[in-house]
């Protein structure tokens, strides 16, 4: 009978505990961008990445090809060199969307999607992959296509977008995870977009993946006023 | 909810890793000297005429690597593609419940540029 006892206690203290370890929060890493287009144009894009989703703000501090800091939020990103605004440009992406957030609050396997218009249309099973197919709003099927999402063992492993003809526009993958205090990330995101003169390509890369820590408080909210 | 799948659906999701490997190798090795050497800029590395960095897009790009200019609305490349994650969500995002006018006024631009996926690679290379 003790023992019961001293079980439910220890599940009535450490149930919480446990359930809050899967609210992530924070997101740190060394990011590397590679890209290269049809064209045969090439670029590099190297340094950290950092994302808090209460602060709902993408910092990179880049070192890569130069130092500088760009800070996502709202619809606008800032460019900062020297604590300096060099340009600001708007930007309609949503950063609820972004690999960071919907990796932090467990939406990463269907890419957002159910918090839009689109709809699942079909569900498959191909070997160990789950596919899903996600149709736009009949309003826009004219000018956009399905969205396939393959899901392996729960994680998000590859994405096609269709134009609404029915042929691939572009491709991503997600590989190399990183698991981390019971965070799912990918290591590696390869994307592959079509066009008439050929293939381009950019891979995104992530080392050193930290989950919500206390420090850097100053980058994870850093903030664009005061700044010139 | 469980559909008929269509033949070749799963061989969409894979890609030819050798070949992006080999397309890839320049900027691997820039990656990797680069890793070594964390303090050095790319501006210094064509000062000095280094090898590694002689094929790289320049400098003065907005994104550092902004190979796409800006006429999608000014949001250079790197936006477009995966560090804000799936770029296909920029299009969920203009069939999420958005109204009013600036909806429309980017539909437009943006629809034509995230047909390619959300690239605008696709978008600066067909229109």
């Amino acid at each position: 009978m003790r023992n019961i006892c001293r079980l439910l206690i220890l599940i009535f203290f450490f149930t919480p505990v446990c359930l809050q370890a899967q609210q992530f929060f924070r997101i740190r890493a060394d990011v590397s961008v590679k890209t290269k287009l049809s064209s045969g144009d090439q670029s590099l894009t190297m340094g950290k990445i950092y994302y808090d989703r209460n602060e709902k703000k993408i910092i990179y501090d880049l070192t890569f090809p130069e130092k500088n800091i760009l800070v996502t939020a709202d619809t606008i990103t800032y460019r900062i060199v020297d604590n300096q605004i060099i340009q600001r440009s708007f930007s309609p992406s949503i950063v609820e969307f972004s690999v960071f957030h919907l990796a932090l609050s467990s939406h990463l396997p269907e890419f957002g999607l159910k918090r839009t218009q689109y709809e699942i249309s079909k569900v498959a099973k191909e070997g160990q992959m789950v596919i899903t197919t996600w149709t736009p709003p009949d309003k826009l099927a004219e000018d956009l296509g399905n969205i396939l999402i393959s899901v392996v063992d729960r994680k998000l492993y590859a994405v096609v977008f269709l134009s609404p003809d029915g042929s691939v526009k572009s491709k991503q993958f997600f590989e190399d995870y990183i698991e981390r205090d019971g965070l799912a990330f990918p290591g590696k995101i390869v994307e592959i977009s079509y066009s008439p003169e050929g293939e381009n390509y950019q891979i995104m890369s992530f080392k050193n993946l930290v989950v919500d820590e206390l420090e850097n408080n100053h980058m994870y909210s850093f903030s664009v006023d005061g700044l010139r | 909810m469980a559909g008929t799948t269509m033949a070749g659906e799963a061989d969409l999701f894979s890609y030819d890793h050798e070949s992006m490997a080999i397309e890839m190798a320049a900027l691997d090795n820039l990656e990797e000297f680069v890793t070594e050497n964390p303090s050095v800029s790319l501006s210094e590395m064509l000062a000095s005429d280094n090898e590694l960095a002689s094929n790289m897009a320049e400098t003065n790009a907005f994104y550092g690597f902004d190979l796409m200019n800006d006429r999608a609305l000014g949001i250079g490349g790197f936006w477009w593609g995966c560090c804000l994650g799936p770029v296909g969500v920029v299009i969920v995002w203009l069939v999420a419940d958005d109204p009013g006018e600036t909806k429309k006024s980017i539909f437009g631009c943006i629809v034509s540029s995230l047909l390619g996926g959300g690239s605008s690679l696709y978008y600066n290379y067909s229109y």
